[in-house]
């Protein structure tokens, strides 16, 4: 065998290997990195779906009296009156799952008819003054109750 | 002779395919290392918003800014302004080592029946300063000598 045709032949298979081993490399650390882009994504989703739903929900049933607490599934339920309708909205914690249930105010809990909001671990809603702390495992949020005598949450 | 040029020709061409392939590795490495420092910057305007929402709730809900402040695990430096710290998971901490700073800047504006409270609110990333998010709020609190802090 010619030395140089087997140098040349060593040479090639040399480059074509460090060209592989690159190309794996880069679609490794590829796809690591849109994992952690997608896990990223999915953290920022799950604080707007959690906090921003609680916040907005809220904001839409603030009204005098509108806002209390009950001993929901699995801790404390918000419970947003609609005096209109007889209705209530309640929003707890329920197999790591945020779930909100629409239903008249008298019922019992029923987390078969209660819709997903988010998944979360942890949900706690603390009265402060005026101001209602609704924390989740994403974060804490602040809402000041604006209505005509919201000096606190029932 | 045509057997002895075949090999430089080839040579040639394995250089060419590799100094593409390079190319395109580091177009790709670049657009990897874009798309990383998007999902960070989302991932911090997020929890700015978050903060700042907060400091403007804060604001609306409690009687003054030193209150406000005090809710938010921050404190007055001066009648209208008000600095509060945050960890990078938003939790409130203390200067070093903070990761995000949120400074909430009160202009009293006096009317005929009290005053009109303007608030501007700042998240600042701690490392460099840089402004991440802000938005202003007002209150109104009545009352003949404006309620002040």
């Amino acid at each position: 065998m010619d030395p140089k045709r087997g140098r040349g032949a060593v040479m090639s298979l040399a480059l074509y290997t460090m060209m592989i081993l690159a190309l794996l490399a880069l679609v490794t650390f590829g796809s690591r990195l849109y994992a952690g882009l997608t896990q990223n994504r999915q953290q920022n989703e799950q604080v707007r779906a959690s906090l921003s739903t609680l916040v907005t929900a809220l904001r839409a049933s603030d009204a005098e009296g509108a806002v209390s607490r009950k001993e929901g599934p699995e801790g404390p339920a918000l419970c947003l009156r609609q005096e209109d309708t007889g209705y209530e909205s309640r929003i707890f914690l329920y197999q790591g799952g945020l779930y909100q249930q629409l239903c008249p105010q008298e019922d019992p809990f029923d987390t078969e008819s209660a819709q997903l909001l988010a998944y979360t671990d942890r949900f706690e809603a603390e009265p402060e003054g005026r101001m209602l702390r609704l924390t989740t495992g994403e974060g804490t949020a602040w809402v000041a109750l604006r209505c005509e005598g919201g000096e606190g949450v029932g | 002779m045509a057997e002895r040029k075949l090999p430089g020709s080839f040579r040639l061409q394995l250089l060419a395919l590799l100094l593409a392939f390079l190319g395109a590795l580091g177009l790709l490495a670049q657009a990897y290392g874009r798309s990383a420092l998007l999902s960070q910057k989302a991932e911090q305007l997020n929890l700015s918003v978050g903060l700042a929402r907060n400091g403007a709730e804060a604001f609306a809900g409690c009687g003054s800014l030193e209150e406000a402040a005090l809710l938010l695990g921050g404190q007055t430096q001066g009648e209208d302004l008000a600095l509060a710290f945050f960890d990078g998971a938003g939790q409130g901490c203390d200067p070093e080592g903070a990761a995000y700073r949120m400074e909430m800047a009160q202009t009293p504006e006096g009317r005929e029946e009290g005053w009109l409270y303007t608030c501007e609110i700042r998240v600042y990333r701690a490392e460099d300063d840089q402004e991440l998010y802000a938005l202003t709020t007002t209150r109104y609190q009545p009352g003949g000598e404006g309620g002040g802090l």
